[in-house]
């Protein structure tokens, strides 16, 4: 042990008087290991975001669709297959369709686009934002078709310039038909950046579904319909239960007919694309370390025949080849360490900078810093093994004799 | 008891074949504890390969070498890295020592292969610098010194750690006439405490000083003369 603080001693004194030739052969470590760090963080960062935006649009959300493209007799899905999801599945907070359909609307503020989306009564929970005033509309409002509608604050705010607007009407047109809705229900602004950027800026409506029948536009049949479940953690499971029921309701089991989504495949989509691009960046950071490697092996090379005499000298004093081998290999080491380190440094200002510049912040994690400290020592371990054990091998009388 | 050095029929041969170079020739040496040697000799008289493999630098090509009753002849070169660090102590011509370490730092490192721990070992530098009268420059750099000073450092070096043998390859051929009686004087001193020194030179006045000189040519011992006499001069 006391000869190992004494070699980490010797290499960083040598490292320190030749400080021009050190730095210039950690730098290919340097950016190998900070491009790795920089992307990783990153990477975890877009991870973190997406997966909390995603959460707060659909957690626990799974979608089930119908693929008719091979069915002789389509299938669709009845009001009566949500009514059995709710019965038969565990863990469901809701089910419902949801039928986007556009409206203008004009109020004293002007007159404005409105997206309207429908539902059934499970719609309550198909947002995360809850409710703040008034009520989301009833499993009776929706089967009597009642012409009630919830809206979010920013809605209301443009539309009648307060968010105290529960009893007040709207009237809205579709397609050259005017309705009056009641306004029962405010929904908090939602904060995800994702869901506010899917309507596209306009104002957004929630009603029945059943509403729709008062335009003259009548729907009953469904390719597709969500089921919103207590949590994520349910998400597979009503998936599977979900499926099979459907199969055994429309007598299609097996053939592929009926198929979900969950929240859980979209997220898994986008932490597939993530490892692409960190698998992408990590081959070539690799380059970059090899390169570094090489640059690393070299100077060794150079450091050990600039300093034969002292291995001659250290030699006849007694260092045994292993002595010899590792001093040089813990100051290749400590080489690569140093640049790692710098490496490190540099990828997480660099991923901060990147992140602010984005809108969220970085994640630089232990491991990932650990792993990257571990990595750059064990680059210089491999490329320095050559010089050292040249170094180690060298024949005492030869190395005193080198002037 | 055996001799400390003894040389049986040793030979070193360079180039097998041909051109071979026949160093040592069949050389018998015998070198009992506390005596002052001086082996001389020309350049290419086989007197530097002599010192190697006394100095456990280098193995022979055929005869054997005991030290200190030890069969040396065939061992590894970390056994014989062992065998240096234990017995013997190097004085080189050009100083040998490492010049980004200060003094006291190069007279540790023997005592750092030997793992004698750190603040024993930091006393046994502090002893041997004093005992060349350098402790006042035990943080100076060589470069730092002057040739009698660095030369100093070099025997605290090869004595910090009390070897048996010290063996000095023309330690003075680099000093002017001063540090040339310095060291010899501490030689001389160091052989009165119980080392036994051995000398390489070429120098007939400095292996004078020695009470026994073995004169080597074409790697034949040509004459081996006592002079017990001059030993208390």
């Amino acid at each position: 042990m006391s000869q190992f603080w004494e070699y980490l001693k010797i290499a960083l004194m040598n490292i320190k008087s030749n400080k021009g030739r050190s730095f210039l052969t950690m730098l290919g470590i340097i950016i190998g290991i900070s491009s790795v760090i920089l992307i990783i963080s990153v990477g975890n960062g877009i991870k973190a975001e997406v997966n909390g935006e995603l959460n707060q649009m659909a957690g626990g959300q799974v979608a089930v669709y119908t693929d008719n493209s091979r069915n002789e007799e389509p299938v669709y899905f009845t009001e009566e297959d949500f009514e059995a999801v709710m019965e038969n599945v565990d863990h469901v907070l809701g089910v419902t369709p949801v039928y986007s359909i556009y409206a203008t609307t004009a109020t004293g503020k002007g007159t404005f686009d409105v997206l309207m989306t429908c539902g059934t009564e499970g719609m309550e929970y198909y947002s995360s934002d809850p409710i703040v005033r008034g009520r989301f509309y009833s499993a009776g409002d929706y089967d009597s078709g009642r012409r009630v509608c919830i809206i979010p604050e920013s809605a209301a705010r443009k539309l009648f310039g307060t968010t105290d607007v529960v009893g007040m009407t709207l009237e809205l047109d579709v397609y050259g038909v005017s309705q009056e809705f009641e306004i029962i229900g405010i929904r908090r602004d939602s904060a995800s950046s994702l869901i506010n950027m899917g309507s596209g800026g306009m104002l957004t409506v929630e009603a029945p579904l059943t509403v729709l029948e008062g335009f003259g536009n009548y729907v009953s049949d469904f390719e597709q319909f969500y089921i919103i479940g207590e949590g994520n953690e349910y998400a597979s499971r009503i998936a599977q239960e979900s499926v099979s029921l459907m199969e055994r309701r429309h007598n299609v089991r097996g053939g592929g007919t009926i198929l979900v989504e969950s929240f859980n495949d979209a997220l898994a989509q986008v932490n597939s694309i993530l490892g692409y691009i960190t698998a992408f960046v990590v081959l070539v950071a690799a380059i970059s370390l090899l390169v570094g490697g090489i640059g690393v092996m070299n100077i060794m090379l150079v450091s050990v025949a600039e300093r034969t005499r002292e291995i001659g000298i250290r030699k006849s004093l007694g260092a045994r080849t292993s002595s010899i081998l590792l001093q040089f290999l813990s100051e290749a080491a400590i080489i690569t360490l140093l640049g790692g380190l710098i490496g490190i440094g540099l990828g997480a200002l660099g991923a901060a900078a990147v992140c602010s510049a984005i809108g969220f912040s970085a994640q630089v994690k232990l491991s990932t810093v650990l792993g990257a400290s571990l990595f750059s020592s064990a680059v210089g371990i491999f490329f320095g093994i050559y010089p050292a054990k040249r170094a180690a091998k060298m024949s005492p009388i030869d190395a005193l004799r080198h002037e | 008891m055996g001799a400390l050095v003894e040389v049986r029929d040793v030979c070193k041969i360079y180039n097998p074949g041909e051109n071979e170079v026949r160093a040592l020739d069949h050389v018998d040496v015998t070198i009992q504890e506390n005596e002052f040697v001086a082996i001389i000799g020309h350049s290419g008289s086989g007197k530097s390969t002599l010192m190697n493999m006394l100095g456990c630098l280098d193995v022979p090509t055929s005869g054997t070498y005991f030290l200190h009753g030890q069969d040396v002849s065939g061992m590894s070169d970390d056994e014989l890295s062992d065998v240096r660090n234990r017995e013997i102590g190097f004085i080189f011509q050009g100083f040998n020592l490492i010049p980004s370490l200060t003094a006291e730092e190069n007279v540790e490192l023997p005592l750092i292969y030997r793992r004698v721990g750190k603040r024993e070992r930091k006393q046994l530098a502090r002893q041997a610098l004093e005992k060349v009268g350098l402790s006042h420059r035990m943080f100076h750099k060589p470069s730092e010194m002057s040739g009698g000073q660095q030369q100093r450092v070099a025997i605290a070096r090869a004595i910090a750690q009390a070897p048996p043998i010290i063996l000095a390859d023309e330690p003075t051929g680099n000093l002017d006439s001063h540090s040339t009686r310095e060291i010899m004087g501490i030689l001389k001193k160091l052989h009165q405490d119980g080392h036994t020194v051995i000398l390489i030179t070429h120098d007939n006045d400095i292996a004078a000083r020695a009470e026994r000189v073995i004169r080597i040519r074409d790697g034949k011992i040509e004459e081996d003369v006592m002079r017990r006499g001059e030993r208390n001069e």
